[in-house]
């Protein structure tokens, strides 16, 4: 009998203490940061879109592209809304943001090939898992040139930029395009759909100035109008990429919690 | 009795003092140039810091590292190596697309001198008996064994001209000599350091030959 209410007793006590565990454990929240960038492509034909997004679980559904049952953007009340095929998930890096460990996932989508210019000004991105969860997250913005003919009136012979010194956010401040002769006048030059920026002639080099804004920016095309009514584009260039992309992008943050 | 124990203490000690192999730098130091802001690599400690700076991990203990910083997050910038170079010596235009998977990430450079050695496991790069977690290192130097790159970049090359990628960019660095005691035996000692990328640029020349 003795024995009987000791085991009884202990298997009351292991019980009880497995339940205040239990209560007492700390449930991370599943989370996915986005971080508002300017998107700006040339459309061409198998053009390529990354987005990356940030998961502070690795094994959840939107780290596997077989989750995926249909994603498309478009802008806040959906007046405009463009698909892009997701081609692939790819992981990035790791990084720290409040105190949590976030994995960087890279969102590789097919861009669509448009025959005209697209812009959509607040680019949201919604995702429908095959679990039927759905999801819409803020990324900031996006352009889409179209350009039939580039012509090679520019003998460009170096491509760069840089960010602001002495500031982390991963957005260019200059992009540096040197060449050897300049034979027709500039006009204006644009990175994107109506983005036109300034810039300055110095010794070989034209440096664009990109004004700040609330967005990460490291891939642009450059649209050059020359006074002749030429047109040059010179594609697509990933100038620079970062590593610690949450730790100084504070406001540009956007937080949502998961299922 | 105590003879047989002093024996196997022994025995034990030099098993686990035996020096690991030497294997030193990893990529970054194969880089065109990085310039600090302040400090030095651990490629240029002299005989003598070294000297003054082992000083500081010699004194025995039961087990374990020793550990002494001699840099902390120094900011740097680097020229790194031609990431790819093409010449088209063709008579038109080619569309050119150049795609890079690295499995592993040159985000984190590791490199170690004496008896302290940089060994890869699961695809990563590690210091040998764990001296990693023991330097504390902020959130930032860490990188996941799943951590890789990818670059592509399409473009057209005209005939007779020549296309090279550059790497360069800013970083911070971390070094110091550490000394690991098994038994009151000093097993390993030597420098460390840890070499991390915050930002990356890329530079994309055309030059006509």
């Amino acid at each position: 009998m003795k024995s009987f209410l000791f085991y009884v007793t202990v298997i009351i006590l292991v019980s009880a203490l497995v339940i205040i565990i239990k209560q007492n454990e700390v449930m991370i929240e599943k989370r996915v940061l986005t971080v508002a960038q300017y998107y700006s492509y040339r459309s061409v034909e198998e053009g390529r879109m990354e987005v990356p997004i940030y998961l502070n679980e690795e094994k959840h559904p939107l780290s596997n592209p077989e989750s995926y049952l249909n994603i498309y953007f478009s802008n806040l009340d959906e007046s405009k809304k463009i698909e892009m095929p997701l081609k692939d998930i790819q992981y990035g890096h790791v990084e720290t943001y409040l105190n949590g460990i976030y994995h960087q996932y890279l969102l590789m989508l097919e861009l669509p090939y448009l025959d005209h210019d697209f812009l959509i000004e607040d680019l949201y991105m919604h995702i429908e898992l095959i679990n039927m969860d759905q999801y819409s997250f803020y990324l900031g913005s996006f352009s889409l040139v179209y350009l039939a003919d580039s012509e090679d009136v520019l003998d460009w012979t170096g491509l760069n930029g840089s960010k602001e010194e002495h500031h982390f956010l991963s957005r260019l401040k200059e992009i540096y395009i040197d060449y050897e002769t300049m034979v027709e006048e500039i006009d204006r030059i644009e990175i994107g759909v109506n983005m036109e920026v300034l810039f300055t002639i110095q010794g070989n080099r034209i440096t664009l100035d990109i004004p700040v804004a609330d967005y990460l920016l490291n891939d642009v095309p450059i649209i050059i109008y020359y006074a002749n009514h030429q047109i040059q584009i010179i594609d697509n260039f990933r100038y620079l990429v970062d590593y610690q992309i949450l730790k100084e992008s504070g406001p540009l943050i956007n937080l949502y919690a998961l299922n | 009795m105590m003879k047989k124990l002093i024996f196997t203490c022994l025995l034990f000690g030099f098993l686990f003092a035996y020096p690991n192999v030497v294997s030193a730098d990893t990529g970054y130091q194969s880089y065109e140039s990085i310039t600090l802001t302040e400090g030095k690599l651990l490629e240029n400690y002299t005989k003598d810091e070294y000297k003054d700076y082992y000083s500081h991990v010699d004194s025995r203990k039961f087990l374990g590292w020793r550990i002494y910083k001699v840099n902390t997050n120094i900011k740097l910038s680097y020229i790194s190596e031609t990431l790819f170079s093409y010449y088209n010596d063709g008579y038109t235009p080619i569309e050119y697309t150049y795609k890079l998977d690295r499995k592993v990430t040159s985000k984190l450079g590791l490199s170690a001198s004496g008896t302290i050695g940089v060994d890869f496991k699961n695809d990563r790069k590690v210091f040998t008996f764990d001296l990693e977690a023991q330097l504390k290192l902020t959130a930032e130097y860490t990188v996941s064994s799943e951590d890789k790159e990818s670059i592509e970049i399409k473009l057209d090359v005209d005939p007779g001209t020549q296309v090279d990628l550059y790497i360069y960019g800013e970083g911070k660095i971390t070094n110091g000599v550490a000394a690991r005691y098994v038994f009151w035996i000093r097993a390993n000692r030597g420098g460390f350091e840890v070499f991390i990328v915050t930002t990356q640029y890329q530079r994309l020349e055309k030059v006509r030959i």
